[in-house]
């Protein structure tokens, strides 16, 4: 499979164009405050010193070209040794020689020897239903007539009448005729499909043969050969002596290269000693461009400068290769290989040669589908290094960046590049990560922030080129940053675990591993249906998708019953709701039932089939047991599997990937319920999908019916029990009881006696408390989580604005504080003042400009409405083309005061632009457009209306504005000082500190400015000297630009702010 | 040149005359210390390379002494990163140690209290440091069993000679430092004088409580006020008290009492109270002796290195006498031909946290070896960011070298190659000890003098037979 579909999302960009700015999300590798401690920022050079000095390697890793190539493959002798490997990649191609299709599999042995095998003799086909009184007889004269669709009758290779029933819907065992075609080229399918749905004539047959539905004539060829062969993504292979060949016609750069054919290989299941993953050699790469001022790199215009990689070892802790190509002279960097150039092609055709030496299954990056990719493609096209283009494993396959789109309703329409490298994995972070994380910002820098918990160096790529310019010292310092953007992303995979998780998806659900990351759901649950379907002789239609307006009612929600509440409140949840419901009721294609087919078997209804809340018929599973409630029992066993080492892991990191895993399982195992959903889909069927959902509905309601019934007074409880919200799959309890043990116990009853309801294994889950919790709206709730009645396992909210990005920091920071104020000490009092004060410092300018940043993605020069951030783009570049965000970057700003007719979108301004000029910030349009409706949620709930008071009370009295220092009122303004006592003016030319009447206060007034003056002097030497390290120089002037990082306005503030008291404090050496 | 001239009146109506001394403040060291203009638009990079540049020549002649005579011949290499692997060389630039337990900004940021007063660890030391050395060209990770023998800081100017591991780590077998720089020759004593100077740090005054009993001694013995008129004689010997910081305690923000004041600016207010008493000291000992008062870290002033003087206005009696003088920290001075070199004690403070030693005497000795008072300044020692010029590095060996606000009392004699002879103090903290430390200007000893309840002299004791 050529990974065709290769997707990229970027939200951070919609441009089609190749080297648009939706590739700066790379340059812009920013940071986010993290929830987890920040570890102490290392010095990145001193990391690759350390991983140099580690002995263990045992040798060196400069000047290390003769390492770069695989272990010697030993001898292979195919008539005594079998052959054994994990393949990793598949793809397809037609032999013109034979005129069939061949499936080339990609693999890599133990030994890490790499190996492409040739499978042949596997034909695609199809079926469709055989027409009344068609017999074997006319099967000749059917073949000669389908055969006159294609170009070359000699492709079209056997038609033959199967045994065979339609998965869709139940019609007991009946099995009837279906016509299997078999072709040679997978491609001819569409044109037999289409003659068949015409309608061909046969001679001797009476009738016209014609079939509205064909059966899988939409399956890919690789997914059908890998489903009839049992082969999952992954998986290891094996092809035992005397079964294979030596191919006589090296065709890739593999070490063997082997044929056989379909029926001769071992795919071996992937469990117990085959759940193995081979040593893959993995490689990050990571290049630099120096661009032109104001502009982003443009590979028509720009040369690239350098491109680091690093290769590691699956299994390995630390890479084995580390090495950068650097055009111009690059002075030394320890542990690393420095490969210098002064003609960028031939550069660009060493790092290719090296690539290809080195002969990586993985490739990963950050962005490099999207960017790197295309520009080195690009550039060498450019240059006219001719040789450049080839890095896929087949010998002359030219590698081309190409344009595609993906959609999927799970993670909506992105447009990306795919890249052509046949036989090698590509997980490109950036996608990996936006697919699976819900983050401010996928900036590396701030996803390092978040999982590393790292800030990281940014260089502004307008100071890319300069650095270039300089000297070899100053090429050196970019290709330490270099080095570390192709470190990062080694880092992050091995954190997240994310190859060891995805093997593991490919393997459950059977699709390769390049699906995981290009395709949606659907084609996992294509892939398990069809492996089930073939077991039991069921086919599966192609439903011609039409798009149908009818909707379906979704789940339910109980009204929430707002409020603060400060008793304990259970919460059940019913354990997979969807997923049990399906299993439980034996929902499926095949159990469906129509009144007909009632009738026909004379069938009765509880004993042999079921009515729906929706009126639907299904079977009972002892007639005859559903696909997807099988297909869903695995998932839900390998779940299980995962919580069960999850439960057994104490370590924090491998416990949040177990916690990803058993995930990602779950969203599979719910994708099979969307699957029958999606009218746009490969089958749906709404009767199963509306069938969930109703019978999800009467579980709520039936649950909160038999708890309010039951705990009750009435019989002999001390409280009535009432459900005050549920949503879906879960309803929060308050049994009325003021204490957690009891009500936990409670809780534990209830579950087990509403679960006694319902089938199995549908299972009503009592999970925890919360207590105290705060009901805001539907889906808006937090509390604190408690599942032990010692002590606490966190503060949960969910709903409310902490990630939100287009907030900026002090929301989530005031939100997350009023929360932990109100449900952790439980002091709403205080939760309040804490709010007021808040407000008060906002509105005399006393919060940290940082926390007043709102970011925006620039994703177009033109919107309809002016915008804040593109607005402000524009006024940037005016200023300053060099450093003003272009497409595709993030637009930092802060909101400035106006005049009142002055429109929002010109009040935006640059956060560094405003610290240098004083610039007053709109506090009233954060106390009103950003922090009231958040705060209001919150408090409502427990003030009522009095949460108004939050917003207007005395602390909102007091206004600072801060003076500014340009603009054209400045030009007429005269200054003159004012007492620091009493704020009086005094006479022109006087520089004294205090007035007159102030004197005799003179030291308290002093020591009073002092105070602040010291706290910004402690301030400034730590946010500097944080700088200096993070940057790894001690002599080199801070450069980094990174301004999702924390600190990056407080360190020019404190700047600004010191001058400024320093000055002050220079007034009282007057007073003498 | 200033002379002082005091007089004193006894109890028993005698005056005995005070001894007098000449004193100067060396333009040229002090004006370092002295900062007018102090302007923050600029970084720390900037301190780095004047300290390299400075001490690298000097550093290139020890370590060519030093080394030059081995029979491997090592050679030096100017650039750090071009050492050839397998040879043996050496190379100078900057410590710098990277250690986790170092305050960390971006740890602290949700509090703002932590923010600008972050909880120090005892020691920085930990198992997974890292000590390279850097220069323009670039860091070096150094290894090899000798590193445990050096003492090492962030921010130290040293030559190491070592070999390029395999793995591209510098290891070290031996590390040489510039050593004392060079020294003014003592004036040749005419006669002997039998003078002092005194130096005293950590009077912490408190705001709450009037003069200690202790204090109050203190004072009327330095006015030659006290006791008997052995006391007052050796009172009298003494030339000039040098107040090494802390004389205040740490200023406490009052708390407002107002209500209306709640969501106000200024809801911070200082008093002034310790100030005053403190005044009132100052007072009474420079009616009679001339006083040096540096700041130490509690002392109203900037608290960046080099610290500013106290400004003069505080003391609103004192500052009457012309004998009074606030002066920076670092402060040096020249008193009768004697090199005077001191802090207020943070230098050594924070190079104490780098090491697992508990020997401060000897770090005190090492930054005088290391030519560089505070090398820990910028990366853990608040300093403001001096540019052009690191007016921490010691162009001019003092004579004598102290250090305020330590634990005890502690002294040393160390010599240079070339004939240096410094004297080494660390003087204790008076709230704690009790005691002030006095230094002969004839011989350069040092002995201590115990304030509590009665004068205790220590066998070492001012020589009162004159």
């Amino acid at each position: 499979m050529n990974p065709k579909d290769t997707n990229m999302d970027i939200d951070i960009s919609v441009s089609g164009s190749p080297f648009g700015p939706g590739s700066s999300a790379k340059r812009k590798k920013t940071g986010v405050n993290s929830r987890q401690e920040m570890r102490t920022p290392s010095s990145f050079e001193e990391e690759l010193e350390l991983l140099h000095s580690d002995k263990s390697l045992g040798l060196s890793t400069e000047n290390t070209s003769a390492m770069w190539g695989r272990p010697p493959a030993s001898p292979l002798n195919p008539n005594s040794q079998s052959l054994v490997f994990q393949q990793i990649e598949a793809d397809e191609y037609m032999d013109y020689k034979t005129k069939s299709p061949v499936v080339r599999l990609y693999g890599i042995t133990d030994a890490g020897n790499s190996v492409v095998c040739h499978i042949r003799n596997f034909l695609p086909y199809f079926y469709f239903p055989a027409p009344a009184g068609l017999k074997k007889s006319h099967l000749p004269e059917l073949k000669k007539a389908l055969a006159a669709a294609l170009f070359d009758p000699a492709m079209l290779h056997s038609v033959s009448i199967e045994v065979k029933q339609s998965i869709y819907g139940y019609s007991g065992d009946v099995k009837s005729d279906f016509v299997k075609v078999t072709l040679k080229d997978p491609r001819d399918i569409s044109k037999i499909k289409n003659k068949i749905e015409e309608g061909v004539e046969v001679s001797g047959l009476d009738i016209i043969c014609i079939a509205d539905t064909t059966y899988e004539s939409n399956l890919g060829y690789l997914l059908r050969f890998m489903i009839d062969c049992e082969m999952t993504g992954c998986n290891w292979i094996e092809l035992p002596a005397g079964k294979y060949s030596i191919s006589d016609n090296h065709t890739s750069h593999s070490q063997y290269e082997v044929d056989t054919t379909y029926d001769k290989f071992i795919s071996h299941a992937p469990e117990g000693e085959w759940s193995r993953v081979a040593p893959l050699r993995i490689l990050s790469f990571d290049i630099e461009c120096a661009g032109r001022k104001g502009i982003f790199p443009e590979p028509d215009h720009d040369p690239v400068i350098q491109i680091a990689s690093v290769v590691k070892v699956q299994g390995e802790t630390n890479p084995f290769i580390r090495n950068v190509f650097t055009l111009k002279k690059c002075a030394h960097i320890v542990g690393t290989d420095v490969l210098s150039f002064e003609d960028e092609g031939e550069m660009l055709q060493k790092w290719r040669d090296f690539f290809v030496e080195v002969d990586p299954d993985v490739i990963i990056g950050y962005n490099i589908i999207n960017f790197d990719f295309p520009y080195l493609l690009d550039r060498a096209r450019k240059l006219k290094v001719n040789k450049f283009p080839y890095f896929g494993r087949i010998s002359g396959t030219k590698t081309e960046a190409r344009d595609t789109t993906f959609s999927s309703k799970a993670y909506g329409t992105r447009e990306s590049k795919s890249i052509n490298l046949d036989g090698r994995l590509q997980l490109d972070m950036l996608q990996a990560i936006q697919r699976d994380y819900k983050l401010r910002s996928y900036t590396l820098n701030s996803v390092c922030a978040e999982f590393l918990g790292e800030q990281k160096e940014d260089v502004h790529h307008s100071i890319i080129t300069e650095l270039q310019n300089g000297t070899p010292e100053t090429r050196r310092r970019l290709a330490v940053y270099c080095l570390k953007d192709a470190f990062l992303p080694l880092r992050l995979m091995d954190k997240l675990m994310l190859l060891v998780n995805y093997t593991e998806m490919a393997r459950v659900t059977g699709v390769p591993f390049n699906y995981i990351l290009t395709r949606g759901q659907q084609i996992k649950v294509v892939s398990q249906l069809y492996r089930r379907a073939i077991k039991q002789d069921l086919v599966i239609p192609v439903i011609k998708t039409e798009t149908s307006d009818e909707p379906y009612e979704g789940a339910t929600v109980i009204e929430p019953e707002k409020g603060y509440y400060d008793v304990p409140i259970a919460t059940l949840d019913f354990t997979s709701l969807y997923p049990s419901i399906m299993q439980a009721h034996n929902l499926c294609y095949t159990t469906l039932l129509s009144v007909a087919t009632v009738r026909k078997f004379g069938l009765v209804k509880d004993v042999d089939y079921i009515v729906t809340p929706n009126n639907d018929l299904f079977v009972k599973a002892s007639r005859r047991s559903g696909l997807l409630p099988e297909i869903l029992t695995d998932l839900l066993a390998a779940r299980k599997r995962a919580k069960t080492d999850l439960k057994k892991e104490t370590d924090p990191f491998k416990r949040a990937v177990l916690d990803g895993r058993q995930l990602a399982l779950k969203i599979s195992a719910n994708s099979v319920y969307g699957f029958t959903g999606a009218t746009v889909g490969k089958l749906p069927c709404l009767q199963i999908s509306s069938s969930v959902t109703a019978y999800g509905r009467d579980m709520i309601h039936k649950t909160k019916e038999t708890v309010e019934d039951v705990f009750c007074v009435k019989n002999g409880y001390k409280h009535d029990a009432r459900v005050i919200y549920g949503d879906t799959d879960s309803v929060m309890i308050k049994f009325g009881c003021d204490n957690l043990k009891e009500a936990m116990d409670l809780g534990q009853k209830a579950a087990k006696l509403v679960t006694m309801e319902f089938e199995r294994p549908i299972n009503l889950d009592f999970e925890k408390v919360y207590f105290p919790y705060l009901l805001i709206s539907k889906k808006r709730y937090a509390g604190l989580y408690w599942t032990n009645p010692d002590k606490y396992d966190k503060l949960d909210a969910k709903g409310i604005e902490t990630v939100r990005r287009d907030n900026c920091r002090l929301v989530s920071s005031v939100i997350q504080k009023s929360l932990d104020k109100m449900l952790i000490e439980r002091d709403v009092q205080g939760a309040q003042e804490f709010v007021k004060h808040t407000i008060a410092d906002l509105l005399q300018n006393r919060i940290d400009l940082s926390q007043l940043v709102i970011t925006k993605a620039l994703s177009k020069t033109d919107y309809a409405n002016k915008q804040a951030h593109s607005e402000l783009a524009k006024r940037m570049k005016i200023r300053d083309p060099g450093s003003a965000p272009g497409l595709g970057d993030r637009v930092a700003y802060v909101m400035t005061k106006g005049t009142k007719k002055t429109p929002a979108y010109e009040r935006s301004e640059d956060p560094l632009y405003v610290l240098e000029n004083n610039i007053p910030v709109d506090t009233k349009y954060y106390l009103e457009n950003q922090l009231s409706k958040p705060l209001m949620r919150i408090f409502e709930p427990i003030l009522g209306d009095k949460a108004e008071t939050l917003l207007t009370g005395d602390h909102t009295r007091a206004v600072n504005v801060a003076t500014p220092t340009t603009g054209f009122m400045m030009k007429f303004v005269q200054k003159s000082a004012t007492c620091m006592g009493c704020k009086k003016v005094l006479p022109k030319d006087d520089k004294s500190a205090v007035c007159q009447d102030c004197k005799p206060k003179l030291k308290e007034l002093y020591l009073n400015q002092l105070g602040p003056l010291n706290d910004l002097e402690v301030k400034f030497s730590r946010l500097w000297t944080q700088c200096q390290r993070c940057q790894g120089s001690l002599y080199r002037e801070v450069l980094c630009t990174n301004n999702d990082c924390p600190i990056f306005y407080m360190r020019t503030k404190v700047q600004k702010d010191l001058d400024k008291a320093s000055a002050q404090i220079e007034r009282f050496s007057f007073e003498w | 040149m200033a002379n002082s001239s005091t007089s004193m009146a006894n109890a028993s109506g005698d005056t005995l005359q005070r001894k007098l001394s000449t004193f100067d403040k060396p333009a040229e060291i002090s004006k370092g210390y002295e900062i007018d203009h102090r302007s923050f638009n600029r970084q720390y990079a900037e301190m780095y390379y004047p300290r390299l540049v400075q001490l690298r020549p000097i550093l290139v002649e020890k370590a060519k002494e030093r080394w030059g005579y081995l029979p491997e011949k090592p050679v030096y290499v100017p650039k750090a990163l071009e050492v050839l692997a397998g040879e043996l060389c050496y190379i100078i630039g900057t410590i710098y140690m990277e250690m986790s337990t170092k305050p960390n900004v971006l740890r602290d940021l949700n509090e703002e209290s932590s923010l600008i007063d972050p909880s120090v660890p005892e020691k920085y030391r930990s198992e997974n440091d890292v000590i390279a050395l850097e220069d323009e060209s670039g860091r070096v990770e150094l290894t090899g069993q000798h590193l445990k023998k050096e003492h090492l800081v962030s921010g130290a100017v040293i030559a190491v000679l070592g070999k390029e591991t395999p793995s591209g780590a510098f290891e070290i077998f031996d590390a040489c430092l510039p050593g004392l720089s060079p020294q003014r020759p003592l004036k040749a004593q005419t006669k002997p004088g039998h003078k002092y100077v005194a130096i005293l740090s950590g009077l912490s005054i408190d705001s709450e409580a009037a003069l200690g009993l202790n204090t109050q001694l203190l004072s009327e013995f330095l006015s030659g006020e006290l006791g008997s008129v052995e006391n007052q004689q050796s009172s009298a010997c003494i030339t000039r008290l040098i107040i090494a910081g802390n004389s205040v305690g740490k200023a406490k923000a009052v708390e407002s009492g107002e209500k209306g004041q709640k969501y106000g600016y200024e809801a911070t207010r200082y008093n002034s109270s310790a100030i005053d008493i403190l005044d009132d000291f100052l007072d009474d000992v420079s009616s009679s002796l001339e006083i040096d008062l540096m700041p130490g870290p509690n002392d109203p002033t900037a608290v960046h290195l080099p610290q500013k003087p106290i400004h003069p206005f505080m003391f609103s009696k004192a500052k009457m006498h012309s004998t009074f003088n606030t002066v920076t920290n670092p402060y040096c001075c020249d008193i009768d031909g004697v090199n005077f070199l001191g802090t207020s004690g943070q230098n050594v403070d924070d190079i104490y946290r780098y090491s697992n030693d508990e020997n401060r005497l000897k770090m005190a000795e090492l930054t005088l070896f290391w030519q560089h008072i505070a090398p820990t300044a910028p990366d853990t020692l608040w300093c403001y960011p001096l540019a052009g010029e690191d007016s921490f590095l010691v162009k001019e060996c003092p004579h004598v070298y102290f250090i305020g606000n330590q634990p005890e009392f502690e002294t040393s004699d160390i010599q240079g190659h070339d004939g240096q002879k410094v004297r080494v103090i660390l003087v204790p903290s008076f709230q704690k000890t009790g005691q002030i430390v006095l230094v002969n200007l004839d011989t350069l000893e040092a002995s201590t003098l115990k304030i509590s309840g009665e004068i205790t002299h220590d066998k070492d004791g001012m020589d009162l037979s004159h």
